[in-house]
């Protein structure tokens, strides 16, 4: 019997898959990773950072995650955020700008609009006003021309008409050769075929707004053209969901998945010790117990990103519903390399170890954590029962959950399985070893005289 | 047996499989069977040698020293065979050379290939080679000159302590002289061996040889025939003596 070693690998493969497949049935922990609102910290960083809490926990703890700068914006809304006041600075600047290049300050239209772009990576969803977006480019490309940059103007002016494909300027106001530099970066923006991208959310029926221009609601189809474009889908009762796209070619599909907006007030105590304080006093954990009922979570990772320099810090507390447990805050640098924070975040997320001490695993048993909310269900609610307080207190004391029941054949049972699995495993890496360090497949020739 | 149960069984079932397989080796063993060809392709032949090449340009190979020739230049081919090449390695193209030689290191008399495949491997039967003589080109005509110098065992030379070349000179200093080292072999001592230099054109007399021994290119021995000899149709035997140094 002859095999080859890729056969034999694929064979082994196929063997083990069922190991990784039939755990499938078991209820999962549903966590919320709960953003503090963060001023210095660019949206992308924070994206990229919120993914990869969310990431790791589901690849860590096998848990459902809620997670993304919309969840902290449903229980925060703009407080703190500095969303609004970075939007009033985007306006004023591109407006300064404008005014600078109606006296004809080159340099000085130049230094806003490079100002206001940066205000833009803050707030450019927020942005409802379609026509700043052109503007800022629009100024920055004339004050290029009359720098006699005209390649960089073109490239603005094409940023200008990518975010308003029906752009003109008029030959009255303007002179030709600002006139000919538009057309051509019109002409060469238009003449590739936009990207048709598909926005969907859930719940759907949201409005979506492209660069400050409503698109309809969702599922919708919109053509946009290679630039950066700046997407909100809002819907009444949920929290805005912001994208920013990056400057080149827009993605084919977005999926936004809406929170709903919490229905109290911003808890501000909170949002002030999540981290500053060691142990929480009643009030932040009533406050606590609160938000994880509202997310139906059964733990609420709280994450403050913070800069420091080039730096970024990430402050991270855990509190887990049942049985009731916070942690103390731990505060880490992840770096400014943005490609080694995923890398630290998978470090910081281990440090989680009291995940797994959440018992009531029936809570989150569906999965979308909005697509059958059901207040009946044995969720920790507080304000819907009177007695949920003493409930918990009750459960507290009580033997912990089995999830399996003790009539389970042994042929089920976790330990025959993982004895099983260690023998497989095991019998695998030696038969490899053993292929490996044999000798290769050899044949032996005998040369004998004919008879 | 519930599903989760089964999909695990089958994990065992196949993992084990794998085990099995991957604990498994073959060596197999092939057999080629060597026939006398054409024009006396043994006369002179002392050594053969057996390559097995799994690509052009590197192969495993056994030598094989006996008397394979008869008086009569045919071939005596069970003298030291059959003989194996083992540990070998299956290769897509695999091809098997074997090549006689007198007593020198180099001058080969004649040679057999054969192209061999996997499946010919594993059916065990690589089936039948002829042995033929190789041509000399003399002045622009092949031919297959059967001279053979039988060199009777060099006196003395079990009393050199030290040797590691023993060359010889066919007709030193002539037109057509030949030269070359001896290649004896392992088991034999040379005081007891009588070598042997084949493939000569025929030349009438006064014909000479001398064979020098060498110990780190430095001479420790030489002899030269004792008399006068023609190199004839098939064996001539040579008698030689020590030089003193």
């Amino acid at each position: 019997m002859r095999v080859t070693l890729p056969g034999a690998l694929l064979l082994f493969v196929v063997a083990l898959y069922p190991l990784f497949t039939v755990s499938g049935e078991e209820a999962k922990a549903f966590i919320t990773v709960l953003p503090l609102p963060s001023r210095d910290v660019f949206p992308s960083t924070q994206d990229n950072v919120l993914a990869a809490i969310a990431r790791q926990l589901r690849n860590q703890y096998n848990a459902r995650v809620l997670s993304g700068r919309a969840v902290g914006r449903a229980v925060w809304g703009t407080f703190g955020s500095g969303l609004e006041e970075a939007g009033m600075r985007f306006t004023s600047k591109v407006s300064e700008g404008k005014q600078a290049y109606q006296q004809l300050q080159v340099e000085k239209t130049l230094k806003k609009m490079k100002e206001a772009l940066h205000e833009q990576r803050f707030c450019g969803p927020e942005i409802r006003d379609p026509s700043i977006f052109s503007d800022l480019h629009v100024f920055a490309a004339l004050a290029r021309l009359a720098r006699g940059e005209r390649e960089e103007a073109v490239a603005e002016f094409r940023q200008a008409v990518s975010h308003d494909p029906g752009l003109v300027l008029s030959k009255k106001r303007f002179p030709p050769d600002v006139v000919n530099a538009f057309s051509q970066a019109k002409r060469q923006l238009l003449s590739s075929q936009p990207t048709q991208v598909s926005i969907i959310s859930r719940p759907a029926g949201a409005e979506v707004y492209i660069d400050g221009r409503s698109q309809g609601t969702t599922p919708v189809a919109v053509p946009l053209y290679p630039g950066r474009h700046f997407v909100r889908v809002e819907l009444e009762g949920y929290s805005p969901w912001t994208l920013s796209l990056p400057d080149d070619f827009p993605p084919r599909e977005i999926k936004a998945l809406l929170v709903p907006l919490w229905t109290g007030g911003p808890p501000e105590e909170l949002l002030a010790k999540a981290i500053a304080v060691e142990d929480f006093d009643e009030p932040e954990l009533a406050q606590l117990r609160l938000l994880a009922g509202f997310f139906r979570a059964n733990a609420l990772v709280l994450a403050s990103l913070s800069q420091d320099g080039r730096n970024t810090h990430l402050g991270i507390r855990l509190f887990i519903v049942e049985p009731e447990v916070a942690t103390r805050a731990r505060l880490f640098n992840l770096g400014s390399d943005p490609g080694g924070f995923d890398r630290k975040v998978r470090g910081v997320v281990s440090t989680l170890k009291d995940l797994q001490r959440i018992r009531g695993l029936k809570v989150a048993d569906s999965a979308d954590p909005f697509a059958t909310r059901d207040p009946d269900k044995d969720v920790f609610r507080p304000g819907k029962d009177k007695n949920a307080d003493k409930n918990r207190d009750r459960d507290r004391y009580k033997p912990p959950r089995r999830i399996r029941s003790s009539s389970t054949p042994w042929y089920e049972s976790w330990w025959f399985w993982t004895i099983v699995g260690g023998v497989v495993v095991a019998g695998g890496v030696t038969g490899l070893t053993i292929w490996l360090m044999q000798p290769e497949e050899s044949w032996t020739l005998v040369i004998q005289p004919s008879q | 047996m519930n599903p989760a149960a089964f999909k695990k069984a089958v994990c065992v079932i196949l993992t084990s499989g794998f085990i099995a397989v991957g604990c498994g080796g073959d060596v197999r063993e092939a057999v080629l069977t060597i026939r006398q060809g054409e024009n006396l392709p043994c006369l002179g032949v002392r050594r053969i040698k057996v390559t097995v090449f799994k690509d052009e340009s590197s192969g495993k190979s056994e030598e094989v020293f006996g008397e394979f020739y008869r008086g009569d230049g045919s071939c005596n081919l069970p003298a030291g065979l059959p003989t194996d090449v083992a540990g070998l390695s299956y290769a897509g193209e695999m091809s098997i050379t074997v090549e006689g030689f007198d007593s020198s290191l180099d001058r080969r008399m004649c040679l057999g290939t054969k192209q061999v495949t996997r499946e010919g491997v594993e059916s065990g039967d690589l089936g039948e080679m002829d042995l033929n003589r190789e041509s000399v080109d003399d002045g622009g005509t092949p031919t297959y000159p059967t001279g053979t110098l039988k060199i009777l065992p060099l006196p003395g030379i079990a009393d050199i302590e030290s040797m590691d070349t023993l060359s010889f000179i066919i007709n030193a200093g002539l037109t057509g002289s030949i030269n070359g080292r001896f290649v004896t072999d392992p088991e034999v001592s040379l005081s007891d061996t009588t070598l042997v230099l084949s493939s000569l054109l025929p030349r009438d007399p006064p014909n000479s040889l001398v064979v020098v021994a060498y110990y780190k290119n430095v001479r420790v021995g030489m002899w030269e025939n004792t008399s006068s000899f023609a190199i004839g149709d098939m064996f001539t035997e040579v008698g030689m003596s020590k030089e003193q140094d």
